[in-house]
């Protein structure tokens, strides 16, 4: 991505003692970090993550959309756990990944489909 | 099972004033929201972080604190990080909640249930509208007010009042968008005009607030493309060019970030699930659930705020106050008289508080023209169900979306309609040649979240 066009955290005022501490969180082996006020999916994004799902479809990229838990597209394994990540609150530690049992899932019942016809 | 007389669900403007009204009148409440915090979206975070930047959301965002306060109170009960996801016939309500370790499913029953779900934004389907990159203003603002996070040289696309709004907030925070693209609805302005007098009459104050707006992205330099058409996001992997046409010719910018947005509709996923009736509202161009003016649907079930039509957070302060004394007045703590006596000042603000809307509503109506131009825009985002596809099933007999969705999968993903309804229904409706207020809506079931087969053993 270009350098100009990232996304931003702005620097928090100095009364604000919410964004002192520093969670670390784990997409796959890369470290992110963020700040208690982050959800999964904020960590992600801030941190460049900009395909955090794939559309068990197609197997396409997608990036969350709504942040509100309307869209589902932000679905991401957490801790072995298939969650909304807009709303999730970070917490240090957090193991992430893209949710591959809900495409291994779609497409097994998609063969099985297919088996029967 | 867990137990009280008032089950309110949802922590924003409609939900918070309500419970306050309760608890002033000594009837205890539950409030219940999904967020981790009160406020909703319109004051997300206003106690944890928001404030920080209330310089740039300025005194509306900061007026939500007066609601927050409110909710310290012994008769009422807030509990947060809540996911209510069926709600009975007998007023049974099933959420899960996560615990340290697990999530675990529980039941409450209420005598009252006040929904005071808000609402969401339309969807606006377009040409790569699902490539990473985009999102919606919504979306956007969030992140700025929970998390402070704001995008750099955002293209902001697609109409209505936010757009302005958070774009006069990216300038304030030092990151002005690179372009807003507005597209227009057909006869927007005629279709505006007759309702222009009622505006003046009670809504002032928002028009001259958006005009300010619109003052202040001119001054800031931000270049504004009105009544585009064709917007595309276009890329490989994720989002690199914007394409659109403007006055006849086709053009394209490098972006990152596409912001888009067509106006708000009510959440009607918990409505629809209850079996309640919807209505079309032609002005707002969305279905909401019946009720009469206390917000009442019947059985002793309230809906308040954005849930039962579109007014926005000043109106479902009102509201929330208003089903919360019918609600008193069903469980016999006031008399019809008294209920009339708070219910009068309030049922006269929410009248001028809603004169702005149908001015607005027909101003910044939605532009379905192109997505109903293009066969090819992905519809259903969840299932990949293109309006093309749609078209052909009409073709084949389907009349509604219920057929639709037994035979393409759309509506049947992870969202469950919430992307996808309103604009399947257009199309269905145009295939069909009829109003879209004659398109029956898919059926939406319990659970309204996806659930664990842990959290219904949980209830064994």
């Amino acid at each position: 991505m270009r350098k100009d066009s990232m996304l931003r955290r702005l620097p928090s005022k100095p009364t604000d003692s919410s964004t002192k501490s520093v969670l670390t969180l784990y997409w796959y082996d890369r470290e992110i970090s963020a700040q208690p006020n982050d959800t999964v999916a904020s960590a992600l994004l801030l941190a460049g993550v900009r395909a955090s799902r794939k559309s068990p479809v197609s197997g396409d990229a997608r990036q969350p959309f709504c942040m509100m838990g309307s869209c589902f597209e932000c679905l991401v394994e957490i801790g072995g756990q298939i969650l909304q990540s807009c709303m999730t609150p970070a917490r240090d530690g957090m193991r992430l990944k893209m949710p591959e049992s809900e495409l291994e899932a779609t497409i097994g019942a998609a063969q099985a489909d297919l088996e029967h016809t | 099972m867990l137990h009280t007389k008032v089950a309110i669900i949802g922590a924003g403007p409609a939900g918070m004033a309500a419970a306050r009204t309760l608890a002033a009148l000594d009837i205890p409440c539950t409030i219940m929201d999904e967020q981790a915090a009160a406020g909703g979206q319109i004051y997300r975070s206003i106690n944890n972080g928001g404030l920080q930047r209330a310089d740039i959301l300025g005194k509306e965002y900061q007026a939500g604190s007066q609601w927050i306060k409110g909710l310290a109170h012994t008769d009422i009960t807030a509990n947060f990080g809540v996911s209510v996801w069926q709600i009975d016939s007998d007023n049974t309500i099933t959420y899960s909640q996560a615990n340290s370790a697990t999530t675990k499913a529980y039941q409450l029953s209420a005598e009252h249930i006040l929904l005071a779900t808000g609402a969401q934004e339309r969807p606006f389907a377009f040409a790569g509208w699902t490539l990473p990159g985009v999102m919606s203003v919504g979306a956007a603002q969030i992140m700025l007010k929970a998390q402070g996070i704001v995008p750099e040289n955002a293209v902001l696309a697609g109409n209505g009042p936010l757009l302005y709004l958070f774009a006069s907030q990216l300038i304030k925070a030092g990151y002005p968008p690179k372009m807003i693209l507005e597209t227009w609805s057909d006869k927007a302005w005629r279709n505006a005009l007759p309702h222009l007098p009622a505006a003046l009459g009670g809504g002032k104050k928002y028009l001259w607030k958006g005009l300010k707006m619109l003052a202040q992205i001119k001054r800031a330099g931000v270049k504004h493309c009105k009544g585009i058409r064709d917007l595309a996001a276009l890329g490989d992997a994720d989002l690199s060019q914007v394409r659109f046409t403007h006055s006849g010719k086709i053009q394209a910018i490098e972006a990152q970030h596409l912001l888009v947005h067509q106006g708000v509709i009510p959440n009607t996923q918990f409505t629809r699930s209850m079996s309640i009736e919807h209505s079309w509202n032609p002005i707002q161009q969305a279905w909401q659930p019946q009720a009469d003016a206390w917000g009442d649907m019947g059985k002793r079930r309230f809906i308040a705020g954005d849930g039962a039509g579109i007014g926005g957070a000043i109106a479902a302060e009102i509201a929330g106050q208003l089903s919360a004394l019918q609600i008193a007045r069903q469980q016999s703590v006031l008399t019809e008289q008294q209920r009339d006596i708070s219910a009068q000042p309030l049922q006269k603000q929410l009248a001028q508080e809603l004169k702005v809307r149908p001015f607005l509503d027909s101003l910044y109506a939605p532009d379905y023209r192109d997505v109903l131009h293009n066969d090819d825009v992905m519809v259903c985002r969840c299932e990949e169900v293109t309006g093309g596809t749609l078209r052909d099933h009409v073709r084949k007999g389907c009349l509604g979306l219920n057929q639709s969705k037994a035979f393409s999968r759309c509506g049947m993903g992870p969202c469950q309609g919430r992307m996808c309804g309103l604009t399947a229904a257009k199309i269905l409706a145009d295939e069909r040649g009829v109003d879209v207020s004659e398109i029956d809506y898919m059926r939406i079931r319990a659970p309204i979240k996806p659930v664990t087969l842990q959290e219904l053993a949980d209830l064994a």
